[in-house]
């Protein structure tokens, strides 16, 4: 695949929007979850903070470089979303984009280092590792994955199946470990058999970016 | 579960509704959300601004503990979850009279999360912020860092506010509360667990005939879980460790707070504080004054936990300060 295709920032918003989407449909499925261990509340946050940011669509495409787009997201999100779940996701988001100052556009080429310093920066501010059964534990083996691939021998539809692929292991791993972070640690081994809801949301990201590239005939 | 709710979900806004409607001349919304509400004379130019603010579920913290000689606003989250960077943001901006504001809350992940943030945005706009988290639950960790903050958050608001109000700058309300902080230890004891409305199920499960010694305020598991004891033994098993932990010597004055964590009746703290008291008189530690009934509570939880707070002549006229708000009230006990 060329890896240097050029994503730019309206069509970065759309993708953006579709994962959103994604988030605020799957509602009720992250409140349920969040109930077997949780309060039951991380789909309504998720679906607030999401809203807005589709409802700032608009200002969003007006953004300049990669970097000031990812920012704005990850502040609406920090905003809107409260809770842990808020700076986390935020910080997923803000960390994504932070090196890309003067980039207009995004590329393939550039989502290892991407995906690296937002899995750092979600655990240097929450301070969980892979194994605690956090959203860690779904970005952790895409970013592996993304450190051990070389980007021009893979086709762009395989790559985003196969990183959808890495981040559902993932989200399943946390099925069969108990939490030492998050509200879900107070469970013990009570949490043990249960996806962690943080987890899933973060796998649903991954979904939608698939679904976008792969259902749309528009070639990346 | 069995409590007076509507629907789960709307817990928090109709508990805050009810509140003000209760002292509408206490409390306003810092702009329109009922999650940001702060005294109704905010903000004040005369003085530094003190934002708490955490999870719903331990009534009298956070929102009580907004009054004259306390905090001046609160960003009040969902049952036992954290506030948005946002409400803390709105608070700040409704509160600060120019002197700065003092976040001053609970060592929590979610809160220093977005209290951090909601500090990096106030910073924007030329508002001075500075933080000190309350970390008083021994029974927390050994690492003083890590602890977490419990029923001490009551002397931090005590000693902070009447700081403020005495018109100490930003620095000053800072250091006397770390001091504050520094001379307080807390532990607590449960006995059964409470129920989050959203969740429907009881946060965790002990027996009839245990306790749990060191639980923290949201039923995170503490140092021992041991069969029920009488009293006077479990007095003394926490005030041992919180001895032990804390910088308290013979000869020291010291405040008590014995507080229940919801369920526990009023009956059985006094129980407690008649042991507490005695046993520090064996220390010739002596006990200036005392706090006992609900202070920082856990919904229906039932246990208490005891506090101790070392005095200094500072200290104690800090203490001694009048405070008003519609769930803790003091009049002026200083000499002049």
């Amino acid at each position: 695949m060329n890896t240097k295709k050029e994503i730019k920032i309206d069509i970065m918003v759309e993708v953006i929007e579709y994962i959103s989407n994604k988030i605020v449909n799957n509602c009720d499925k992250l409140s349920k979850l969040d109930g077997k261990i949780g309060d039951s509340d991380h789909g309504e946050n998720m679906k607030r903070g999401f809203k807005n940011v589709i409802k700032n669509k608009e200002k969003l495409k007006k953004k300049n470089t990669v970097r000031e787009l990812f920012n704005e997201i990850g502040e609406i999100i920090t905003f809107n979303v409260g809770g842990s779940a808020g700076p986390l996701f935020g910080r997923l988001f803000s960390d994504f984009g932070s090196s890309y100052e003067e980039h207009k556009y995004f590329t393939i080429e550039m989502l290892p280092s991407a995906m690296n310093s937002a899995l750092n920066g979600v655990k240097k501010l929450g301070g969980a590792d892979v194994g605690d059964k956090t959203m860690v534990d779904t970005i952790a083996p895409v970013v592996d994955f993304l450190n051990e691939v070389n980007l021009s021998e893979l086709e762009c539809n395989i790559l985003l199946i196969k990183l959808k692929e890495e981040a559902r292991k993932g989200l399943e791993s946390t099925k069969l470990i108990s939490a030492r972070k998050g509200r879900a640690r107070y469970l013990n081994d009570r949490s043990i058999g249960h996806m962690d809801p943080g987890a899933y949301s973060c796998y649903l990201i991954f979904e939608a970016v698939e679904e976008y590239f792969n259902d749309n005939t528009e070639e990346v | 579960m069995k409590k007076f709710i509507n629907k789960p979900e709307d817990f928090v806004d109709e508990m805050i509704e009810g509140i003000l409607m209760a002292y509408p001349n206490f409390y306003k919304k810092a702009k329109d959300s009922l999650r940001e509400i702060v005294r109704s004379n905010s903000p004040e130019q005369t003085k530094v601004a003190i934002a708490t603010g955490g999870g719903s579920g331990h009534l009298p913290v956070f929102l009580g503990y907004v009054g004259e000689g306390l905090c001046d606003g609160v960003a009040v989250g969902d049952v036992f979850a954290s506030p948005s960077a946002r409400e803390m943001y709105n608070v700040t901006k409704a509160i600060d009279g120019g002197k700065g504001v003092l976040y001053l809350y609970g060592n929590y992940g979610g809160d220093v999360m977005n209290f951090d943030m909601a500090a990096e945005m106030a910073e924007t706009d030329n508002i001075e912020v500075e933080t000190v988290l309350v970390r008083d639950d021994v029974a927390s960790s050994k690492n003083i860092e890590k602890r977490r903050g419990v029923a001490g958050l009551f002397y931090a608001y005590k000693i902070a506010g009447a700081a403020a109000n005495n018109g100490k700058d930003l620095q000053e309300v800072k250091s006397f509360t770390e001091e504050a902080l520094d001379n307080t230890r807390s532990m607590g004891v449960a006995l059964s667990p409470c129920t989050i409305p959203e969740a429907g199920e009881p946060t965790f499960k002990i027996a009839d005939d245990e306790m749990e010694i060191g639980m923290g305020i949201h039923g995170e598991p503490g140092i021992e879980r041991t069969t029920l004891k009488q009293a006077d033994k479990v007095s003394n098993i926490v005030i041992e460790k919180i001895l032990a932990d804390g910088p308290y010597e013979k000869g020291d004055e010291v405040s008590i707070l014995v507080n229940s964590l919801g369920a526990t009746p009023l009956e059985e703290l006094y129980i407690i504080y008649n042991k507490v008291k005695d046993i520090l008189k064996g220390k010739e530690i002596e006990v200036y004054n005392n706090y006992i009934g609900n202070y920082a509570t856990s919904l229906e939880m039932s246990g208490m936990s005891i506090s101790l707070m070392k005095l200094n002549p500072q200290l104690k006229t800090l203490l001694d300060a009048p405070a008003h708000s519609p769930f803790f009230n003091q009049q002026d006990l200083r000499d002049n």
